[in-house]
């Protein structure tokens, strides 16, 4: 069996990627932080980040498949991101669905400040999800490194994985997070991951 | 002795959780424990048996998971299921199956992609296989955590069988449902759909229901539930396990079962030995059901409203008397336009939303359906579903996300007989006009009698005096000055008698000049006779003064809080309304200062045509920012901010316009079927508006066919059609090709995070626009470069 690890972050344990935030605004760095001053605390007030994650062993099997303990799957981009991992997180985060609901209200009566929420939300999906990542970098030993993280849907991972890792983080009732026929998730601002242990 | 009959005599007990047990039993990882009913009977019936050996009564079936759209052999493994509990439970009497059903795993519309009536139609089937294989005891709803999911397997419970309903939510560390709802939304909804019993499950753990348990006991008239995990997952050494051992979680039994909750159980985590030792430690506390609750609640996705207490103010804004731009605007199907109202409301301070669409030459019972499911996805407030057709009203009560206020029935039998049922069916707190076949009484005494033959009749449908609140009825003084007396005296009478009353107070004045002057006065006494709420426009100061002011003096306002904030709002309002008088209105618009360029707007209207303000000032300060977009000097965001400045100064040009010349013409926008991301298109959507155009906004994830009949409806030439996906390109293609093939001069703009221009000609495109400005400039050319 796997074992699954849930829990929440407070808003201090998230720090905003400004880079990112940036980007999502479609602004030059410069200019980010007068639009985070203005919309971060809009965001901050409507969010409930949640997280599950378990960590289970990773081996290559002589068919070259890549076995992730709950699962099996051929990727060749996987396969690369993982090589030299034994280890690997499996992780779902989500800012919960107040804020898909402050951006759909948004939408209607400012859809500016609609676009500007719904930008930094994303920053900070990811910036959650960097939260997470600094939690796995603290149960490392000395001799091993943290991967970067790889979502579904990127390279030859097919989205139709994200089925098999939110049944197997029991990630709707520890999170939320529930998949729509397309394959997306809702909440909108959720991520889910793998991410690699890497032995030095 | 059923089931029924015993959770109202004594304590009993649920089993404790599955997948823990079937696990240590041997079940794999990413091996599905509902599988193991056909799989592993032998296994599945050990572990029921060992929990009723430990002295459970209830044993749930091992059905959580299953569904037809998870399992192809959902049938299968549902007759199987039960076998395995019957067999079980056997040889042990006075024990019972409760068949289980847990969340689909998915979301439904509009924030996940999940119907409704598909979701009712999931756990109906899992219903009707439940009856032909014999049924059960109960069925148990359990670990839901979304109100409209929870208010779908309730339904399709109630139309397939006649089993008592049982309902678990899983509430996080914050007392709420994931997707929002605390304890006194759920209790109201679910005592509304009628359901046997309530409570908790999963979730933190019985410390967490310990500290919610107090607002089961303080709300509930049902027996309560609670279903906790062995306490909090932790995991170690690659194994989970909970934190509590049986002798804790035991002795935190104890205590749930000394405060109120009469039905107990486990869930993740546990063990037949935790609820051996649990049944051992309760069984010979003192044990009372929870006492019958004299409390009118409505309620939405997130919170309950009770009426009763301090006066309760339900907007009336959405309602088209009246009113010509939400008449134009329900015949457009313009959602955003009511969704406007409801939210402007929302922050005016209304608790309550009246929905009235009722337009005789549009189709009353869809829109009303279509208005609420929007409407409830923008606000938090409880919605009063507002209808003369029974039609429209029960369309929006099943998909409504909670216990409506229903307005409304009177005392004719015809109104009594359609309008009854739905109350019984699926809950609800019922405005009741005390007018009959023979008209509305001009004395007091003839309004409460039919008050009275209402609550009369009501209780025959089994729904009790509390869900029901009487509107006395506010005619004009224009036409009888004796009429508000009546309708004084009226309150007073019914607040006497103990049933609480609602009254659409606006009325009082029809017919008058300044209506506004007489209003608060009419709504001040009103008050004061002990009206409960008032259908009202928030919108009019005199009316919020009379509110703040009626609950400071009246011991509704702790401290005076409230008044005191509101006093101080109006001061900062007159404050900035005077300090504002930096820059020109093209600079109000070039800065994206809204609420300036909307004074800026007004004051240059004093002396200034609106086409020319439109021309001088509007749309010089929109290609000043629009030109630097370009450039890459000014970005989105700021671009936006403009655009919304714009269009809030064109809306006040447009007031002063007479029909004819108040547009640039009209865009139809819509995101394509099978998409939902519609954050493009609605930045679209400004620029057009900030321009002048008038956009007919269709929304997202549409089909081709709307987006025709939209087109033919509004004679529109130009359709704007956006898609984010690849895998949506197709149904853009499909919606292209529909509408030249229906009217071969309609011109299709393209545009999209997928699209390339060679993309967009391959699709049968007609233009393509890189982002919203280039859309504005395909628009403005299209118009003859108006």
């Amino acid at each position: 069996m796997i074992a699954i690890s849930a829990g929440s972050f407070q808003i201090d344990q998230i720090e905003l990627n400004v880079k990112e935030a940036a980007l999502r605004l479609g602004v030059p760095g410069e200019q980010a932080s007068q639009w985070i001053a203005e919309y971060a605390p809009l965001v901050e007030k409507e969010i409930q980040p949640k997280y599950c994650f378990t960590k289970t062993l990773v081996r290559i099997l002589p068919t070259g498949k890549i076995d992730l303990g709950y699962t099996r799957l051929e990727s060749k981009d996987l396969y690369k991101n993982l090589s030299g991992c034994i280890q690997v997180y499996t992780l779902a985060v989500t800012l919960g669905l107040q804020i898909d609901r402050t951006i759909a209200r948004l939408a209607v009566s400012s859809p500016g400040k609609a676009f500007a929420v719904d930008a930094l939300a994303s920053a900070y999906a990811e910036s959650a999800a960097d939260a997470l990542s600094k939690i796995f970098r603290e149960e490392l030993s000395d001799d091993a490194t943290l991967c970067p993280r790889f979502s579904p849907g990127y390279g030859d991972v097919p989205l139709t994985i994200q089925t098999t890792v939110l049944e197997a983080l029991e990630a709707t009732k520890h999170t939320g997070i529930t998949l729509g026929t397309n394959l997306l998730m809702t909440p909108r601002k959720s991520i889910t991951a793998f991410q690699g242990v890497r032995k030095l | 002795m059923t089931l029924l009959e015993r959770i109202k005599r004594e304590r009993i007990f649920f089993d404790g959780g599955t997948g823990t047990c079937l696990q240590a039993r041997g079940l794999q990882p990413g091996e599905k424990p509902e599988t193991w009913n056909l799989t592993h009977p032998e296994e599945i019936v050990a572990l029921h048996k060992a929990y009723l050996e430990a002295g459970c009564h209830i044993i749930k079936t091992n059905t959580f998971g299953v569904n037809k759209d998870r399992f192809t052999n959902a049938r299968e493994l549902i007759e199987a299921a039960l076998r395995n509990a019957r067999e079980a439970c056997k040889d042990y009497p006075g024990t019972y199956v409760a068949f289980d059903m847990g969340p689909t795993g998915r979301m439904l519309a509009p924030y996940g992609d999940l119907d409704f009536e598909d979701c009712v139609a999931l756990y109906a089937d899992n219903v009707k296989a439940l009856t032909a294989c014999g049924g059960a005891d109960c069925i148990l709803i359990e670990t839901m955590n979304d109100a409209l999911e929870t208010k779908a397997a309730v339904l399709a419970a109630k139309e397939h069988c006649d089993l008592p309903i049982f309902v678990t939510n899983a509430y996080d560390e914050s007392g709420h449902l994931m997707t929002g709802a605390d304890p006194l939304a759920m209790i109201a909804m679910l005592e509304g759909l009628r359901v046997d019993a309530i409570g908790m499950n999963c979730s933190f753990g019985p410390d967490q229901m310990l500290t919610l348990l107090p607002h089961f006991t303080a709300h509930a008239s049902t027996p309560i539930i609670v279903n906790p995990n062995a306490g909090l997952p932790k995991s170690q050494d690659g194994k989970t396990y909970y934190d509590l051992s049986p002798e804790d979680f035991a002795g935190k039994m104890v205590a749930l079962a000394t405060q109120g909750a009469t039905i107990l159980g486990g869930c993740c985590g546990t063990t037949p030995e935790y609820l051996r030792l649990a049944i051992e430690k309760t069984k010979d506390l003192p044990y009372a059901l929870p006492t019958s609750k004299d409390e009118t609640v409505v309620s939405s996705y997130s919170h309950g409203v009770l009426i009763g207490g301090a006066p309760v103010l339900i907007g009336e804004r959405i309602n088209p008397t009246g009113k010509p731009k939400l008449k134009e605007a329900l015949r457009q199907h313009d959602l955003n336009y009511l969704l406007n109202e409801g939210i402007r409301q929302t922050e005016a301070g209304v608790q309550i939303l009246d929905v009235n669409v009722g337009l005789p030459e549009i189709d009353e019972p869809a829109m009303m359906e279509d208005t609420v499911k929007a409407l409830q996805a923008v606000t938090d407030l409880p919605l009063q579903i507002d209808s003369s057709s029974p039609e429209a009203l029960e369309r929006a009560m099943r998909i409504y996300a909670g216990k409506p206020m229903i307005n409304s029935v009177n005392g004719k039998m015809s109104s009594m007989e359609s309008v009854l049922p739905l109350v019984a069916k699926y809950g609800g707190v019922l405005v009741a006009l005390t007018l009959d076949e023979s008209g509305i009484p001009d004395t007091v005494e003839g309004r409460v009698a039919i008050a009275e033959k209402i609550l009369e009749k009501a209780k025959e449908y089994g729904i009790q005096a509390k869900d029901i609140v009487v509107d006395p009825l506010t005619l004009t003084v224009s036409s009888d000055t004796n009429s508000g007396n009546v309708t004084l005296g009226a309150v007073q009478a019914l607040t006497k008698l103990g049933i609480h009353t609602v009254l659409g107070v606006s009325n009082i004045s029809f017919g008058l000049p300044r209506r506004d002057l007489v209003n608060p006065v009419f709504f001040a006494q009103a008050l004061q006779a002990g009206l409960s709420a008032a259908i009202m426009n928030p919108f009019l100061q005199g009316m919020m003064d009379v509110y703040y002011g009626h609950n400071a003096l009246h011991g509704f306002d702790n401290a005076c809080s409230a008044y005191i904030d509101y006093a101080l709002r109006l001061d900062e309002v007159t404050v900035q309304s005077k300090t504002t008088d930096d820059g020109t209105l093209k600079e109000a618009i070039v800065r994206g200062l809204t609420d300036l360029a909307e004074t800026r707007a007004r004051e240059a209207l004093k002396d200034q045509a609106p086409l020319s303000m439109i021309e001088t000032q509007i749309i010089p300060a929109l290609n000043e920012i629009g030109a630097g977009f370009e450039a890459k000097t000014v970005f989105l965001p700021q671009l936006l901010q403009t655009a919304e400045a714009a269009a809030k100064a064109f809306d006040v040009a447009k007031e002063k316009m007479t029909t004819g010349d108040n547009s640039q013409g009209t865009v139809i926008l819509a995101t394509v079927k099978g998409d939902i991301h519609d954050i493009g298109k609605n930045i679209v959507r400004v620029l057009l508006e900030s321009y002048g155009f008038q956009v007919i906004d269709l929304g997202r994830d549409v089909a081709p066919e709307t987006i025709v009949r939209g087109a033919l409806e509004n004679g529109c030439k130009i359709v704007g059609l956006s898609a984010l996906m690849t895998t949506t390109v197709p149904a853009m293609e499909e919606t292209i090709a529909l509408l030249h093939k229906t009217d071969p001069s309609i011109r299709i703009m393209v545009g999209g995070a997928v699209l390339t221009p060679e993309y967009a000609t391959q699709i049968g495109a007609d233009f393509y626009g890189q982002d919203a400005m280039e859309a504005v400039h395909i628009v403005q050319t299209f118009y003859g470069g108006k």
